[in-house]
């Protein structure tokens, strides 16, 4: 089910690293507030965009993927649909997931396969899983991770490719989010002028570094702020997952029928 | 009009391991999937597949399980398996041509996935997208916003009553047969098979919502049985035997929801006025009409790159009376899967048991397949069979090994 997972990232990624509006600069300034800043940034209503995936492995092998996502907002929930276009032995696999807003409530996925040619209701899964052969977790391509999991702290400013940003730390508030979660701590750097969080190193459950993510290229589309490049690279099994975005079209009034199970089964065919 | 192209270049190989050790095939398989959009709202879909056995030029002495007959059933296949229109609109879509309709939430269990037969020239070990006979259908699918919730309306009509097919007589992958008392040879009639005709009409309905976070359905289908009924009597120490193909209806449902990294599914099917088999040698009575009710519950649990999944079917013959029927009044198979992925999942391993409680046989089918590159793909498995009779145990002497490589485009 790993597959379904990776469909996830199409609506979520560039979101995980853009986030809100401009921060005034204040002393008092908590890593929640920021968290918090992060969570309330403007990605618009809807989106429709392609993604182009490259795994590439210690070797230098190269696996390659394509995809193009649909997500809608509902007030804090979401709705997203996924069609996997490349390579052709998984193409036409589909994603439908409704995702909740907190922890009360397991986000709902639908996954068509079409060697079965059937719409199968998924687990919505540890989110320490990875997904899809990509360096990703369930967790990581949250919109923002679930910030009642996490104590965050205001490590202090530092600047990044030449842009000031607040060091944010998150601990996950037990051993059991740590297990669920795959880490025992994260430090993200966030820019200071848009709120994107541009970077995000990731320590296992052990304590050990694990894992890099970075935002490659970032711009305005729409007026709202997306990441249309970046990169996770796990230094332990030194496997990168790279993620391109394209064709983003924000606030198109996506119908309701878009994000439904109806479409799985349709497919997706460029018109 | 924008024309695609897909596909996949195969071969599968298989030697069989126990019984009388040969190679089972050497299949060399193309698969073509030529596409259309037509404007906005038409598009058009197509799957064909074709294969040449090399294995069946191998053995030109074996005339006992690959007589001449035999090795032509298998040497050669070529088929259309879908290859049709689609309008899509709003409110609903409409597919007209020949299509594989597929009903039900369990794995391989066909209770309401009861729409196209399967050609079981390799008993059931053949991918269903493969085995599955392309029906010409029209299938609308109506959807209905009522109080916020989408609820799906669909309608099958097929005249395209098409029965199973089944490996021929005396090959490997043949069902048993064995000669009642008093027969020693057995003569097949033309078996009735329902053709293109008004009468013989196959239609269903399927509803279709998600309720509270339940995936509901709810199904009818009024077909032809896909497997044959047999209705045999004795002629002097002859059995003569003649296939028959009978309609039933078929009433269901079937769930699925999530609890965590729990996903639990089920369906139910009645059959009325099922045909089922006796053990009387005569053709009046060598076939009676019963309802049926199967029944069958998946439990999927998902953990840490970890599948286990399991089912459980059920199948009872109400009112079986007497001891005169040939297969058990209550009867069932249980399944356990089990599979991982390793490698950022170009390993992915797996195991698929399945065992008749009834007969007590099963079939163990474990494999690893491995993500060479985007396009290629290769695949080692062995399919091992346990029992004396039944529905597995009669191939115990087919266990195979067998590898797939595969580039697809």
């Amino acid at each position: 089910m790993n597959l379904g997972k990776l469909a996830l990232i199409i609506f979520t990624l560039s979101i995980l690293t853009g986030m809100g509006a401009v921060l005034s600069y204040s002393e008092e300034m908590t890593g929640l507030d920021v968290m918090k800043r992060v969570d309330n940034r403007d990605d618009g209503d809807d989106l429709t965009q392609k993604i182009y995936q490259k795994l590439i492995d210690r070797r230098g092998g190269v696996r390659e993927r394509e995809m193009v996502s649909f997500r809608k907002d509902y007030g804090k929930d979401n709705k997203a649909i996924s069609y996997f276009l490349a390579p052709a032995n998984i193409r036409d696999t589909a994603l439908l997931t409704y995702d909740y807003d907190g922890t009360e409530r397991d986000d709902d996925q639908w996954l068509y396969l079409p060697a079965l040619k059937k719409v199968r209701r998924i687990s919505s899964s540890d989110r320490g899983d990875y997904f899809m052969g990509t360096d990703f977790t369930f967790e990581d391509i949250k919109q923002t991770p679930e910030l009642e999991d996490y104590n965050w702290s205001l490590a202090g400013s530092e600047v990044i490719d030449g842009h000031d940003c607040w060091v944010v730390d998150g601990k996950p508030k037990s051993d059991e989010l740590k297990k669920n979660l795959g880490y025992s701590r994260t430090r993200g750097f966030i820019r200071k002028d848009i709120d994107v969080n541009i970077r995000t190193d990731y320590w296992d459950r052990k304590g050990q570094e694990l894992k890099h993510f970075n935002v490659t290229e970032l711009k305005q589309v729409d007026g709202i702020w997306t990441a249309t490049a970046m990169v996770m690279e796990n230094v332990q099994t030194r496997h990168r997952t790279e993620m391109e975005f394209t064709d983003h079209k924000y606030n198109t009034n996506l119908p309701d029928r878009m994000l439904s199970e109806r479409m799985l089964k349709r497919g997706y065919r460029s018109k | 009009m924008e024309w695609t192209l897909h596909g996949a270049v195969k071969n599968e190989t298989a030697y069989f391991t126990s019984g009388n050790k040969r190679l089972d095939k050497i299949q060399n398989r193309l698969e073509l999937k030529p596409e259309a959009v037509i404007g906005s709202q038409w598009e058009f879909r197509s799957r064909f597949l074709g294969w040449y056995d090399a294995a069946m030029d191998v053995y030109a002495d074996n005339t006992t399980d690959l007589t001449p007959g035999i090795k032509r059933h298998y040497r050669t296949y070529l088929a259309s398996k879908e290859a049709y229109l689609m309008y899509m609109a709003d409110s609903f879509d409409f597919r007209l041509g020949q299509q594989q309709i597929v009903w039900g939430e369990t794995d391989g269990l066909r209770l309401l996935d009861i729409i196209n037969p399967l050609d079981q020239r390799e008993f059931i070990l053949d991918d269903f997208l493969d085995s599955r006979i392309g029906l010409w259908a029209a299938r609308l699918n109506y959807y209905a916003d009522l109080n916020g919730v989408e609820h799906e309306f669909e309608f099958v009509l097929t005249p395209d009553a098409r029965p199973a097919k089944f490996a021929p007589s005396g090959s490997r992958w043949a069902y048993a047969q064995s000669l009642p008392t008093g027969a020693t040879s057995q003569r097949l009639l033309a078996s009735k098979e329902p053709g293109w005709a008004l009468g013989n009409m196959e239609y269903g309905f399927a509803w279709r919502s998600n309720l509270d976070g339940w995936d509901l359905s709810l199904n009818y289908f009024y077909g032809w049985r896909d497997t044959p009924n047999l209705s045999s009597q004795l002629e002097g120490t002859v059995l003569v035997t003649q296939a028959r193909h009978l309609r039933m209806h078929t009433v269901g449902g079937s769930f699925a929801n999530a609890f965590g990294a729990l996903v639990l599914r089920g369906e139910a099917a009645v059959n009325l006025r099922e045909g089922i088999d006796t053990n009387v040698l005569s053709y009046t009575a060598s076939v009676v009409r019963k309802t049926t009710v199967n029944a069958a519950l998946v439990a999927e649990y998902t953990k840490n790159n970890w599948v286990i999944s399991s089912q459980v079917f059920i199948r009872h013959i109400a009112g079986a009376g007497g001891g005169s029927l040939t297969e058990d009044e209550t009867s069932g198979f249980v399944t356990l899967r089990v599979a991982t992925d390793f490698m950022n999942e170009k390993l992915k391993p797996e195991v698929l048991l399945l065992a008749d409680w009834a007969d007590g046989g099963w079939l163990m089918r474990p494999k690893a397949s491995y993500e060479f590159s985007d396009a290629w793909v290769g695949t080692l498995g062995a399919d091992i069979f346990a029992g004396s009779a039944g529905f597995f145990g009669q191939f115990a002497a087919n266990d195979r090994i067998y590898t797939e490589i595969e580039w697809s485009f």
